[in-house]
């Protein structure tokens, strides 16, 4: 994510004439990446009060 | 010298970016993540973005980093034990080798057929006042969908942690 973020800064830097759309192509992604993280904790943080470990060998609940 | 400093930035975000990956403890990757996305900053101001440096600092260093290494330290201190890893195998190693084999090749296809000479439009001077207005005119649809996403990203975050707690306090009470 961070490697498109740059492929958008420079190709907005060095696109003629500069354009200012890749700037803001990459706020939306940034803040989208910080809410995916968000999540991604908020859904480790379940799995650890629900299990009482986060080690994904240990997380076999679903096993048949 | 913006050569040097982009070599310099590019092999930092590299190597951190590994070590964030391969670190045994979780909290030296975390700090690998900050060092790679500090990095990713500094390569944004070369660029000659120095508002999109400024967020992706104040974001991702400042807010991501931080949830990281505060779900960490929540998860580690509840549990009292590191994650003990293994050892990566020959398979893992060779995955990096083709990897980097990889990533040489097209570095080096690029060098060889791309010319060089990067004629760099001279960049205007952004004033942050120009930046919002675009955002607020051209974008301004995503802009609210975004809100509506942060919105719907802090409620669900919150009921996925909070019901858990009220059903344990019940679950003690009772």
């Amino acid at each position: 994510m961070n490697a498109a973020n740059i492929n958008f800064v420079a190709f907005a830097r060095y696109a003629n004439p500069p354009m200012l759309n890749g700037w803001n192509i990459v706020f939306f992604s940034i803040a989208a990446a910080a809410m995916e993280a968000t999540v991604g904790l908020a859904l480790i943080l379940v799995a650890f009060r629900l299990n009482g470990t986060i080690d994904v060998r240990k997380l076999n609940r679903l096993r048949g | 010298m913006p050569d040097i400093a982009f070599l310099a930035l590019s092999g930092l975000v590299i190597i951190s970016a590994i070590f964030a990956l391969e670190a045994r403890e979780l909290i030296y990757g975390a700090v690998g993540l900050a060092f790679s996305l500090i990095g990713v900053a500094g390569l944004f101001i070369l660029l000659g973005a120095e508002y999109v440096a400024m967020f992706q600092v104040s974001v991702y260093v400042g807010a991501v980093v931080v949830l990281i290494l505060f779900t960490i330290m929540l998860v580690r201190r509840e549990s009292g034990r590191i994650l003990d890893e293994e050892e990566p195998g020959r398979l893992g190693r060779a995955g990096i080798l083709v990897a980097g084999l990889v990533a040489l090749a097209v570095a080096g296809a690029v060098l060889l057929l791309v010319p060089v000479s990067l004629g760099a439009p001279e960049f205007p001077h952004v004033s942050l006042q120009e930046l919002g207005r675009l955002l607020a005119s051209s974008y301004a649809i995503a802009l609210v969908i975004l809100g509506l996403l942060v919105g719907a990203t802090i409620v669900g975050g919150l009921t996925l942690v909070k019901v858990e707690r009220e059903e344990k306090s019940t679950g003690a009470t009772q």
